[in-house]
């Protein structure tokens, strides 16, 4: 899987200590959080995460985008057009049997990365 | 996981942009709103709500980017982009673009042409299943000093045919002429003597009617023929009913049998009419009789090698028995091999040199390229500032090239076209077989797009080398000229004008060895006269010819007609004529030598039985002794003439003249003249030895008519023809032709190769000018200033000049070195194309060298002559 993340041509850089997000985790979060929302907007997803995370993520909220292209092109999620409550037109995203499917797998793969990263960093 | 799937959306994704981009802002704005929203809610002012969504959101156009290359194929983007840019920029530069695909394409449509060629007559594959298994047979005398290549002994060929599990069939064959008759104007048949398996060794079978039996081909048996498909439609119109009924074939009825496939012939045979069987008979075709050829198709997974090593231990327990046979081995030769063997050499050279002009053309663009750099160089740097990266700058340098050498493919092909339809026109099909078969066919195109991507590649990496060596900051703070001075690419190309050189040279040398070899060729003597002479084949059938009386008195009163015309000089015949391309040789045995009298150590002389007014209308001198006269009839003293080769070889230090020699028990023959040899084997065959019996003692069924005439070939065919209607209605007249046309015909391959490496050999010499002519032009260009220094303090127009030329003068000198070390170790390659001009000729070597550094000093004067009228002051003020 390829995952190509611009840098913003401002900063990257942020003025407090909050985490860069890792590489490769953000279809992570978003195919999670799509599993728990159900059906949900770009801007939803965004805020699920950054509240989630406590504030504590960096997330450029623009980045979701090509992520959720991607996703959707490899048939993980899936949009359509819709209203929101208060009656607005919004792009909605939802995951796919395929995309519950790669969650679980990506979600296991996580726990064993940090499983044996934490593993390393006490031993030494 | 589902790459496919992605490519596919991702192609896709190229498509309805302008939908799925709006799309995007609709979903982005409401992004925006909703964070604007947010903040407003908290209690921030519109301004500072919208100045913090933006901030979170980090940047709209850079997700936009982002999300716009993951849509596309970013792959496929640039691409495009690049091929653009490469398309304006050549658009742009009009007059250079023009030249360098007019170049190429000289280039690649020479190479795909020639190609073409090689393709269709070296590589592709006989048109039969399984050809590469198709075998010819020879017996190989080499060890007893013999040819290599002889023709089969009957018997020996009935031994090996029945290694059953090497071969799937063996068989024997002989071209054979027939007189066609009972058909309106009697027909001359070219046809071919098959045994039995013939058809089965090329894997066909006929279209009609049925393939030849065993019992077909047993002596005796009743005549049967197959039709060739040609002779079929022509004859017959396609009627499949004519199998069954019977022709007339001299004289004889014959019953058609079958028909053979559309499009069946015997490589490198063409044109055949019909096929007969053989009727193989070892009691009448004996050892020491060399009348057949032999084909063999080899079993599946049997190899040359091995079927050979079987052969030749069969020769070696025959050779025990028949000692004219010892120590003779067998030759397999696959069909394509012999077939194209004569051409091979040649048409390799050919591949080579126009190889060569295409990597000449190869360094006259990259030569162009570079200059071209001069402004290229701050392009480059002021987009390497911009961020471009060194890989995207290569890629977009390369794709520029490629454009070109694809253009350049393009219209080669169209010279291709034009050109392979030239050439087939021009080489007759004696001169190279399978000529006909030569298309610019998916291989040959396939060829052409591989040589045009790396001929692009080759020039594409000269502005490469040199972006490389450019130091972007130097080349920024530097003006637009100076900016060359920080490359390197004047030293590049000086080495790319002295490469041009050295493989023009090697292009010259092979040029001129050549047309030596041709001039030598046309030069040489052939041992008689050939021009005003009109030959034509007539076969005398035993049928109305029963025996040596009737075709005596036959000849006798055709030439006799035929010499009354006023206006023929003379007229006579003879059994086989000089370069026709067949022979036939004959033991004999010398009064006196009966040690001579040992299977396997006779002598043999190449026999041809003539009529008395032979030596004279030939113009082929007899220079001892006496030529035959009307007196050398049957009953009188048998008589013979020998050529000089013949005398020097079988009488040295002897009076030829009263010798006498014998053929088998017949009564012994007396030598009575000696004739200058002549070259009938072909112009660049040495005499072979020669021996000349009266017809009129000896007569044959087969001969050539010769006329000395002054009148044109047609009005001499069309006299001949009547006369011989008048004598003998059920004759045809065959093979009309003149000795000017065989003369032209011996020599039409070296004369191709010439021409070809002449024309090839020229456009290296325009290329390699033209380069050399474009480093000095810009050498003095970029050293103006210092010139009109020079100058200034008093340098003389002569010193101005010996400084450019000799820069030139280096750069010539080393190509010519280089050119002259090359030439000499690879001209070695043409040694079997040559005559008479050895593969090193100093003198070629020299006057290729000479005519080369003079078009090169030339191409430097006119630099040098514009450089000494430098106008100092402005050349100093000029910066």
């Amino acid at each position: 899987m390829s995952t190509r993340h611009r840098t913003p041509a401002r900063g990257g850089r942020s003025e407090d200590d909050r985490l860069a997000l890792l590489q490769g985790t953000l279809d992570l979060l978003i195919l999670k959080t799509l599993d728990v929302l159900g059906p949900m907007h770009g801007w939803g997803i965004a805020r699920r995460i950054e509240q989630v995370s406590n504030h504590l993520l960096y997330l450029n909220q623009g980045t979701i985008y090509p992520a959720l292209l991607r996703l959707e092109q490899r048939g993980w999620i899936r949009a359509s057009w819709g209203q929101t409550e208060n009656n607005r037109r919004a792009k909605f995203y939802q995951l796919t049997r395929a995309g519950r499917t790669r969650l679980r797998a990506e979600a296991d793969q996580w726990a064993q990365m940090v499983a044996v990263v934490s593993q390393v960093l006490q031993d030494s | 996981m589902t790459p496919l799937r992605v490519l596919v959306r991702r192609l896709l994704g190229r498509l309805g942009r302008r939908r799925w981009e709006s799309e995007l802002d609709e979903e982005l704005r409401f992004h925006l709103q909703m964070e604007i929203d947010r903040h407003r809610a908290r209690g921030l002012d519109l301004e500072d709500a919208r100045q913090a969504a933006l901030r979170g959101f980090g940047g709209v156009d850079v997700t936009k980017d982002a999300y716009r290359d993951q849509r596309g194929l970013p792959f496929v983007d640039t691409l495009i982009q690049d091929l653009r840019y490469a398309l304006r920029l050549l658009v742009r530069h009009r007059a250079f673009s023009l030249v360098a695909v007019v170049t190429l394409a000289l280039g690649i449509g020479a190479n795909t042409a020639i190609f073409s060629v090689v393709h269709g007559v070296l590589l592709e594959p006989l048109p039969f299943d399984g050809a590469s298994r198709i075998v010819t047979v020879w017996q190989d005398f080499s060890a007893q000093g013999g040819p290599e290549q002889e023709w089969i002994e009957i018997p020996n060929f009935v031994e090996w045919r029945g290694e059953s599990d090497l071969f799937e069939t063996m068989v024997a064959y002989g071209s054979r002429a027939a007189n066609l008759t009972g058909r309106g104007d009697p027909q001359r048949l070219a046809a071919l003597a098959v045994s039995d398996g013939f058809f089965r060794t090329f894997a066909v079978s006929p279209a009609v009617g049925r393939d030849f039996t065993a019992a077909d081909d047993r002596p005796g048996a009743a005549p049967v023929a197959i039709l060739a498909w040609g002779l079929w439609q022509r004859e017959f119109a396609g009627d499949a009913s004519v199998v069954g009924q019977s022709i007339q074939l001299d004289g004889t009825p014959v019953t058609v049998v079958g028909v053979a496939p559309a499009g069946f012939d015997l490589p490198g045979a063409p044109g055949l009419d019909l096929f007969l069987p053989s009727r193989l008979d070892p009691s009448r075709s004996g050892r020491g009789n060399f009348a057949w050829l032999g084909l063999a198709r080899l079993k599946p997974g049997v190899t040359v090698e091995r079927a050979e090593a079987r052969l030749d231990a069969m020769m070696q327990e025959i050779g025990a028995r028949f000692p004219e046979d010892r120590g003779v081995t067998v030759s397999l030769v696959p069909m394509l091999d012999q077939l194209v063997a004569p051409v091979r050499t040649g048409l390799w050279v050919l591949l080579a040199v126009v190889g060569l002009v295409l990597l000449i053309a190869c360094a006259n663009i990259a030569n162009l390229m570079l200059s071209r750099g001069a402004s290229r160089g701050r392009e480059m740097a002021v987009r390497a500032a911009m961020g471009a990266g060194r890989r995207r700058l290569v890629r977009q340098l390369l794709t520029e090239s490629l454009v070109l050498a694809l253009a350049g493919g393009g219209l080669g092909v169209l010279i291709a076209w034009w050109g392979t339809a030239a050439l087939t026109a021009r080489i007759p099909p004696a001169a190279a077989p399978r000529i006909e078969n030569v298309t610019l066919d998916g291989t040959v195109l396939l060829f052409t797009l591989g040589i045009a991507v790396v001929a692009g590649l080759l020039f594409g990496l000269a502005p490469v080398v040199q972006s490389a060596r450019h130091d972007a900051g130097l080349a920024l703070k530097a003006g637009g000229r100076d900016a060359q001075e920080a490359g390197a690419g004047g030293g590049l190309r000086a080495v790319l004008a002295a490469g041009q050189i050295a493989l023009a040279l090697c292009l010259l040398i092979a040029a001129g060895l050549a047309t030596r070899s041709f001039v030598a060729l046309v030069d040489v003597d052939p041992g008689f006269r050939p021009d005003g002479l009109t030959t034509a084949f007539v076969s005398m059938p035993p049928d109305g010819f029963q025996g040596p009386p009737e075709l005596v008195d036959f000849m006798d009163r055709l030439i006799a007609r035929v010499a009354a015309r006023p206006g023929f000089d003379s007229v006579a015949a003879v059994s086989v004529l000089p370069l026709s391309g067949n022979d036939s040789d004959t033991s004999f045995r010398i009064e006196g030598r009966p040690d001579l009298d040992v299977p396997g150590r006779e002598p043999v002389a190449w026999f041809r039985r003539v009529t008395s007014g032979y030596f004279r209308t030939m113009g082929l001198p007899v220079i001892e002794g006496r030529e035959f006269t009307d007196a050398d009839r049957a009953g009188a003293p048998k008589v013979a003439l020998v050529s000089e080769v013949t005398a020097d070889r079988f009488w040295p230090g002897e009076d030829v003249v009263g010798k006498r020699i014998r053929f088998g028990d017949d009564e012994w023959t007396t030598i009575v003249g000696v004739t200058r040899g002549v070259r009938h084997a072909g112009l660049s065959q040495p005499p072979r030895p020669e021996l000349y019996l009266p017809f009129a003692q000896r007569p044959g069924r087969q001969m050539t008519l010769v006329v000395r005439s002054s009148a044109d070939e047609a009005a001499v065919t069309s006299l001949l023809r009547s006369d011989l209607h008048e004598i003998a209605p059920a004759l045809p007249l065959s093979n009309v032709t003149t000795m000017k046309a065989l003369m032209a015909q011996s020599v039409a391959q070296p004369r191709f190769l010439m021409s070809l490496t002449a024309v090839f050999g020229a456009l290296a010499l325009v290329l390699a000018s033209v380069g050399i002519y474009g480093v000095m032009a810009y050498a003095v260009s970029r050293r103006t200033t210092e010139m009109g220094l020079r100058m200034a303090l008093g340098a003389g127009r002569g010193q101005v000049l010996g400084l450019v030329l000799s820069q030139g003068a280096r750069v010539t000198v080393a190509g010519l070195v280089t050119g002259l070390l090359v030439a000499w170790w690879a001209s070695r390659a043409m040694d079997t194309v040559l005559f008479g001009v050895g593969a090193h000729d100093v003198l070629t070597f020299a006057a290729a060298a000479a005519a080369l550094a003079f078009v090169a000093i030339l191409a430097c004067a006119i630099p040098a002559v514009r450089a000494t009228r430098i106008d100092p002051m402005r050349a100093l003020r000029a910066d």
